[in-house]
């Protein structure tokens, strides 16, 4: 094997650099010129790490050489979106303001935990302003772009993400995902995404948006590559106070599993409901290849989103509280104006949201009692252009930045573990979403069932076409 | 007759920023309004739940 057919899964990858048939230099040597050639198109990456990385490459070769175990993720370049702290590199988090703080003094956790297995880090990625941001497009560093139909946004925030391991740049990202960040990307450019459940990876070292939603996960080309980076990434830190003190429980020896005996239920009324016909039919879709017939009805789900929403602005407003009073004309607008509106929102109004989120948790809790998953869609309709202000939706003119996080916002508002899996509707050039919810903790139902997906075709990353860089990535 | 809802975010908006410290733009207004409005949105629709009074606030599953 040589780097010009690297395979486009870091399973393969780590398995070729483990036996020698590939080396780390080679691996990301390829990976840094796909970089190279995409980005101006892609927009994916705000900083290449290309001396540090070489330089681990190398290091890595030579603990191979030595007969040492270089770890499960063996070679296997990614990259971070660019709230993640990286040594000596400025932690942007999307915005402007940022970019005048000086560099991180060392690596957030999941970083080092990925390259304690093995992985690479080949640089940071481009997302939307503080991610308060469903589409992917940055007044300061530009939109990133969907490598499917370059027209079309990435999703957000963590749209550098989501266009990095579509465009076949890295095979693994990470992104964060407060309400609904990771699996919006992941739908639009037609990959799949994890959202372990709230507390499960720490987010030490990572720049917050609403400390009591965010969480951290990866996004990749296939579920086996989703389970070696979260299983990688397990493991207690004091640092992160929301940490859970449970145990790391890897899933990727379960992947095989399948969902055999699972009880599976398409979630109906609200998710039912402010979709586009392409959006139910992905569900419906999976939901055929599951042979999941019985519905489950999330009642409270419109008002747990709109708890969400309170929570989102207020405790973001929060957060840049002193930056609303020295920096306004320096955010994007489109972030300032809602943040500004939530530094005015009544006290009572959040503490009522926080009690609500107590109170849908238990039902939550007891909807999980009568089923083990649950299938929704990932957005009401596939990416749009980038700029689009607004979609139809039954005749109706739908705003576009509102309404991408409708049915993503319930379920993390929960707390819950999701995967979100690609899906090709027949008659639709660019991909849809379906979320693959579990109950907490049970990450690995979640990736069972979507392996399961995966295998039988139901679910299968899509393939950007070969602009790019003169040659369609490895793979499906 | 008078229309409340306007009056009403004007003040807000006139009124909150000095509190919290920050001003509003004029170029800035109307958008900061328009996500008030949003938020009131969501405020009723939560409104809409009865929560007990002994009902604890939540973040976390584990807690």
């Amino acid at each position: 094997m040589t780097a010009a057919t690297l395979p486009a899964s870091a399973g393969e990858i780590a398995s070729a650099v483990r036996s020698r048939r590939l080396s780390a230099c080679e691996a990301m040597q390829f990976a840094l010129d796909r970089i190279e050639r995409s980005n101006k198109l892609i927009n994916a990456f705000t900083y290449v790490l290309q001396q540090r990385a070489l330089e681990q490459a190398a290091a890595l070769d030579a603990r191979i050489a030595r007969g040492e175990d270089p770890g499960p993720l063996a070679g296997v370049p990614f990259a971070v979106k660019n709230l993640f702290d990286i040594k000596g590199v400025v932690t942007l988090a999307g915005s402007r303001i940022n970019a005048s703080n000086p560099g991180a003094t060392r690596d957030a956790f999941v970083i080092r935990q990925l390259e304690a297995a093995g992985a690479i880090l080949a640089g940071a990625l481009n997302m939307g302003e503080y991610a308060y941001d469903f589409t992917g497009e940055n007044a300061h560093y530009g939109s990133s772009r969907n490598p499917l139909d370059i027209t079309r946004m990435s999703g957000g925030s963590s749209g550098g993400s989501g266009a990095a391991v579509s465009a076949g740049m890295t095979p693994v990202a990470l992104g964060s995902d407060t309400n609904g960040s990771i699996r919006v990307p992941a739908a639009f450019c037609g990959i799949f995404g994890l959202k372990p459940t709230y507390g499960r990876l720490s987010r030490a070292g990572t720049f917050p948006f609403v400390s009591s939603l965010d969480h951290v996960g990866p996004l990749a080309r296939s579920t086996a590559d989703l389970a070696l980076a979260y299983d990688a990434m397990l493991g207690l830190d004091a640092e992160d106070p929301v940490l859970s003190r449970q145990p790391p429980a890897p899933v990727f020896p379960t992947l095989s599993l399948g969902g055999e005996g699972l009880r599976i239920r398409v979630a109906s009324g609200y998710f039912r409901q402010g979709a586009n016909t392409a959006a139910l039919r992905a569900v419906d879709q999976i939901a055929h290849a599951l042979s999941a017939q019985e519905e489950i009805e999330i009642t409270n789900a419109g008002i747990a989103r709109a708890a969400a929403f309170l929570i989102t602005m207020a405790e973001g407003a929060a957060l840049h509280a002193e930056r609303l009073r020295t920096r306004f004309d320096d955010f994007d607008p489109d972030t300032v104006h809602r943040l500004a509106a939530g530094a005015l929102l009544p006290a009572n109004w959040i503490v009522k949201a926080h009690k609500f989120r107590r109170h849908y948790q238990k039902e939550m809790k007891r909807i999980f009692e009568t089923c083990d998953i649950i299938l929704a869609p990932a957005t009401p309709c596939p990416a749009t252009r980038i700029g689009q202000k607004y979609f139809e939706l039954d005749g109706v003119q739908m705003p576009v930045r509102a309404n991408i996080g409708v049915f993503t916002q319930p379920v993390s508002f929960a707390g819950l573990p999701v995967v979100t899996v690609p899906v090709k509707v027949p008659g639709e050039q660019m991909p849809l979403g379906v979320q693959i919810i579990a109950a907490p903790w049970r990450e690995d139902l979640a990736l069972r069932v979507a392996s399961h997906l995966e295998a039988c075709g139901a679910a299968n990353a899509f393939t950007a076409p070969a602009l790019m860089d003169g040659g369609p990535v490895d793979g499906n | 007759m008078v229309d409340r809802t306007i009056d009403e975010i004007d003040c807000w908006i006139d009124a909150g920023p000095l509190l919290a410290g920050f001003t509003v733009a004029e170029r800035d207004r109307q958008s900061v309004r328009e996500n008030l409005e949003v938020a009131r949105r969501m405020k009723a629709l939560l409104d809409t739940i009865v929560l007990d009074d002994g009902d604890e606030p939540a973040t976390v599953f584990h807690a």
